[in-house]
């Protein structure tokens, strides 16, 4: 995982309560954190609501870092952990869920909504794509779809998975070769088709 | 190479996470298998779908700007210890590396809490009694919110929850007690054991839910990568393997205690606290 330069020194000021230190560190760390959780939960309004808990969490918890070195795997593990939390109390049919991406893109589709449609067909076809993928990453079990979304789509080293995960790296070998065949199972006729 | 190890190395291969032997032998597995190099395929197909599909997003909205709010309420950091990290803390320095003899009194003092822990409601009065005795301070004060307590008294534990948490503290302190060497001849328990325990934790989380703990269901998350990783132990498990997983296990594995303690004393004191209605009546 990529650090910001100067990062140690960024937590040291964040420890007495340097705002504006904190904030150099959530700029750094923004988009991973939030793409990271986007994938885990599927709806870009959840996954900003999840982010912001994520670094108010960081935020507090600064002290109980021991070692600022490990500061990226500490901060995905919360948001890991947040993401997870979020699964657990979200209700079984959330309206900024997949089905209601689903239903949007139904709409665009049949026209109803005009002003909805960024562009033409093909943009459609790569909406209901993402659509599709991310539905299949939902119905992962919430370890194999962790070890997947860092390792393979957000590409970082089993190492850092395995930090993040706290478990052992081949662990995440394993959780990475079984989701890649859950998902295989489910897409692969229909990536074929396609 | 058989088929059956290949496969599970083709998706390491893919994100170019093996060693340069285990490399070279999935390459000469693949030239010679057409099944193989079939799923490889697929695999590839996959995840370039989902590198290609699923790029970077930038969030809609500022999100500092909710989090500066959220910031003004949130106490300025204080270098004071927090209670659960110190305590990892002090018991991750506590088991690295420890001697025979550090090994053989942590061993007692963890069977001697646990033992404890098992046998308490044997020695409880067989007629409620509204006053709770003062508790045997083995383990540090509770981790748990005040708040979250409260929902503990008021939901309490089903037996289900009870009975899996006592099971997973026992497979833990076995886990906890094995040498540095693991006998191979332990692993086909082992793996049974978490494999049943991983099985209800589904139905577990589902009931956490409805205490809305927040600090237990955490801990059964955590619990249940643990069980993940001894559910897939190996036949026979390189040492270092197991060595990392079985530090991780005493790591956790208080801090698992805790909670269990936690929601067993507290769910004994719902049970010897009569309710509102009750006093009524």
């Amino acid at each position: 995982m990529q650090k910001c330069p100067d990062e140690h020194e960024l937590i040291e000021l964040v420890k007495q309560g340097n705002r504006s230190a904190f904030r150099d560190l959530f700029q750094a760390y923004q988009l991973p954190v939030y793409n990271f959780v986007l994938r885990m939960l599927g709806a870009s309004h959840d996954a900003e609501d999840v982010t912001q808990e994520v670094f108010v969490k960081a935020y507090r918890k600064i002290n109980s870092l021991s070692e600022s070195g490990h500061f990226s795997s500490w901060l995905f593990r919360i948001a890991k952990n947040e993401a997870l939390n979020f699964m657990q109390r979200r209700k079984p049919r959330n309206t900024d869920s997949v089905e209601a991406d689903y239903d949007r893109l139904d709409r665009q589709i049949a026209g109803e909504n005009p002003e909805a449609v960024p562009s033409p067909a093909k943009q459609v076809e790569s909406d209901e794509l993402e659509t599709l993928l991310q539905s299949a990453l939902n119905g992962l079990p919430e370890s194999l779809r962790t070890a997947f979304v860092l390792g393979v789509v957000e590409g970082y080293s089993y190492k850092e998975v395995a930090e993040v995960m706290k478990c052992s790296v081949g662990n995440v070998k394993a959780r990475v070769f079984r989701a890649r065949s859950l998902l295989s199972q489910q897409l692969g006729p229909i990536l074929a088709e396609s | 190479m058989k088929c059956d190890k290949a496969e599970l190395l083709i998706s390491a291969y893919l994100d170019g996470e093996l060693t340069a032997s285990d490399w070279s032998q999935v390459e000469r597995h693949l030239s010679g298998c057409s099944r193989c190099a079939a799923t490889l395929a697929l695999f590839q197909k996959n995840t370039a779908a989902f590198k290609q599909t699923l790029t970077q997003r930038a969030p809609e909205s500022d999100l500092w700007a909710g989090i500066a709010v959220r910031l003004d309420d949130a106490p300025i950091p204080k270098s004071g210890l927090d209670l659960r990290s110190a305590w990892r803390t002090f018991w991750q320095g506590f088991v690295v590396a420890p001697t025979p003899a550090i090994r053989f009194v942590q061993g007692g003092l963890v069977a001697a809490a646990l033992l404890l822990l098992i046998l308490r409601p044997q020695f409880q009065a067989p007629t409620p009694d509204t006053t709770i005795a003062p508790q045997t301070d083995l383990i540090p004060a509770s981790p748990i919110p005040s708040a979250d307590k409260q929902k503990f008294m008021q939901a309490s534990l089903t037996s289900q929850v009870e009975d899996y948490l006592e099971r997973a503290g026992m497979l833990l302190m076995e886990i906890n007690n094995s040498g540095d060497e693991l006998d191979a001849s332990d692993v086909p328990g082992l793996r049974t054991t978490s494999q049943s325990l991983l099985e209800e934790t589904i139905v577990v989380k589902k009931q956490l839910a409805q205490t809305q703990s927040k600090e237990l269901s955490y801990t059964v998350d955590q619990l249940e990568m643990l069980l993940f990783d001894m559910a897939n132990l190996n036949d026979k498990p390189q040492n270092d393997e197991f060595n990392q997983l079985r530090a991780m296990v005493i790591q956790q594995d208080l801090v698992i205690k805790i909670e269990i303690y936690d929601a067993r004393q507290l769910r004994q004191e719902t049970r010897m606290k009569p309710s509102e209605d009750e006093t009524r009546i």
